[in-house]
């Protein structure tokens, strides 16, 4: 089973391990794997651009001590992907910058966990914890650039996905940018698409740093 | 230009947003021939792709082909030897028939399907193939006499087509996409009874259960919706048709 865990600026020295890890895993996917052009191999073999900054938040899955998957939000009030590289692709609806908005960027899967019966468990049990984590955190949104292969499975789930401009050819992928909406039915949607379990898979240690700066998070009542 | 350009978009955005409300076929249908007619289609067909061997019409979600043609498709097996099923398989992204080679010495059959098609003022057409990630396939696809799509219109119809095959997807199997029932029978009963005011206790004697199964009922239920407490579970279970006053 894995665990997802919240990591932000307040608890990070908790996970430098992890969190190193990740950044090794993320080089040998984006840049020796995909080969994203706008990334350069790095002599430490670590992958970071411009947005791991210190608001970034890190929903890693962890396995046994091993990282096996994850992704990263960021705030959408300051520097982000959609707003600083791709806004040609937000044309139609503008890039959404609000304080609960989290734009979602560099989902992964390790190679060995893909393909677990037909898509990866822990993949959709990264986004699932992502959508519970939003909702916990009191956001509305979640903007995402993305390859259009991803907008058919998320429609599936049942979610509420709004493009915020038309779809293009960039390095001959095609994407697009949208803005997901967060509900608790996204979330009960994409556990019974995934077959996933009605509970909790995330993990919060620490002084959790709240999304919303100054928002005092309330633990959902079961 | 740029206005073109925009109206474009628009038409696109205003589709997405009319047929998400829209819960029959025939006005789906109706919407997308409206569209399609701007850009010189006249048919169309939204279908999953079967494995080799397998039969076309079993999948078929939404179909806008012309009359005639369905028949003659379905009857020949025509799929077994079309070269944009083919290619569809081997494609991610959308593309135009005509991009999608066979050598008609070679394949003969190919060829046939194509020529056929013509019969039906179907000489060109687009596709966008759909993967849903659990291995099933499927593609929308349109088709016209003389088509004339620049890259703003194949833009428009990529984006269209991703979130019409989702809505053909829920009004060909609508038991399965709409409306998500997420409780169990056992759930819904125990939040039945509690939504005409029975507490855990007294539901625990009806069912004749232990007292703790009824609130482990209750917050499974509560778990799911991610509601707060007992009147927003019920509040919420009532608004979702899973249980009824």
């Amino acid at each position: 089973m894995v665990d997802v865990h919240v990591i932000t600026k307040g608890n990070r020295h908790l996970y430098e391990r992890e969190l190193d890890e990740h950044h090794q895993i993320r080089h040998r996917i984006y840049i020796e794997e995909l080969r994203w052009r706008g990334l350069t191999p790095r002599a430490d073999l670590r992958e970071y651009d411009q947005f791991d900054i210190p608001e970034a938040v890190y929903l890693l899955g962890i396995d046994k001590g091993r990282v096996v998957g994850g992704l990263r939000l960021l705030p959408t009030t300051g520097s982000h992907l959609i707003a600083d590289v791709f806004s040609r692709f937000a044309s139609e609806r503008g890039v959404p910058r609000q304080i609960d908005i989290a734009e979602w960027t560099r989902i992964f899967v390790v190679p060995e966990r893909r393909e677990e019966h037909g898509g990866s468990k822990v993949g959709s049990t990264v986004i699932a914890s992502m959508i519970e984590y939003a909702l916990q955190e009191g956001l509305s949104g979640i903007s995402v650039f993305m390859n259009t292969f991803w907008l058919p499975k998320f429609l599936k789930y049942g979610w509420r996905v709004r493009p915020l401009g038309m779809p293009d050819v960039h390095d001959d992928e095609w994407l697009i940018a949208v803005l997901i909406d967060v509900t608790p039915q996204a979330l009960a949607g994409i556990r019974s698409a995934c077959g996933l379990e009605h509970r909790s898979a995330l993990v919060r240690q620490g002084m959790v740093t709240p999304f919303i700066p100054g928002r005092v998070n309330v633990p959902a009542v079961a | 230009m740029n206005q073109e350009k925009n109206n474009i978009s628009r038409a696109a955005f205003d589709f997405i947003d009319e047929i998400e409300r829209m819960s029959d076929r025939q006005s789906v249908m109706a919407r997308f021939n409206q569209e399609l007619s701007r850009y010189g289609f006249h048919a169309w067909l939204i279908t999953g792709l079967p494995n080799p061997g397998d039969r076309i019409d079993p999948l078929m979600m939404l179909n806008g082909w012309p009359g005639g043609w369905t028949e003659l498709y379905t009857k020949l097996d025509f799929v077994q030897n079309d070269p944009v099923v083919a290619h569809c398989f081997r494609s991610t992204v959308p593309f135009e028939w005509v991009d999608a080679p066979y050598d008609p010495l070679a394949n003969p059959k190919a060829k046939e399907v194509m020529e056929r098609a013509t019969d039906f003022r179907m000489n060109q057409g687009f596709c966008v193939p759909i993967h849903n990630g659990d291995g099933f396939q499927a593609v929308v696809s349109v088709a016209g006499e003389r088509i004339a799509i620049d890259k703003q219109v194949k833009r428009a119809l990529h984006l269209m087509s991703l979130y019409l095959h989702s809505k053909a997807a829920e009004l060909h199997a609508p038991k399965e996409t709409q409306k998500r029932r997420l409780l169990t029978k056992r759930e819904r009963e125990v939040l039945q009874w509690t939504a005409i005011g029975k507490t855990s206790w007294e539901i625990s004697q009806i069912l004749g259960v232990a007292e703790s199964t009824i609130t482990s009922h209750i917050k499974a239920a509560a778990a799911k919706f991610d509601t707060p407490n007992r009147v927003a579970t019920i509040v919420t279970a009532l608004r979702r048709g899973e249980i009824s006053l």
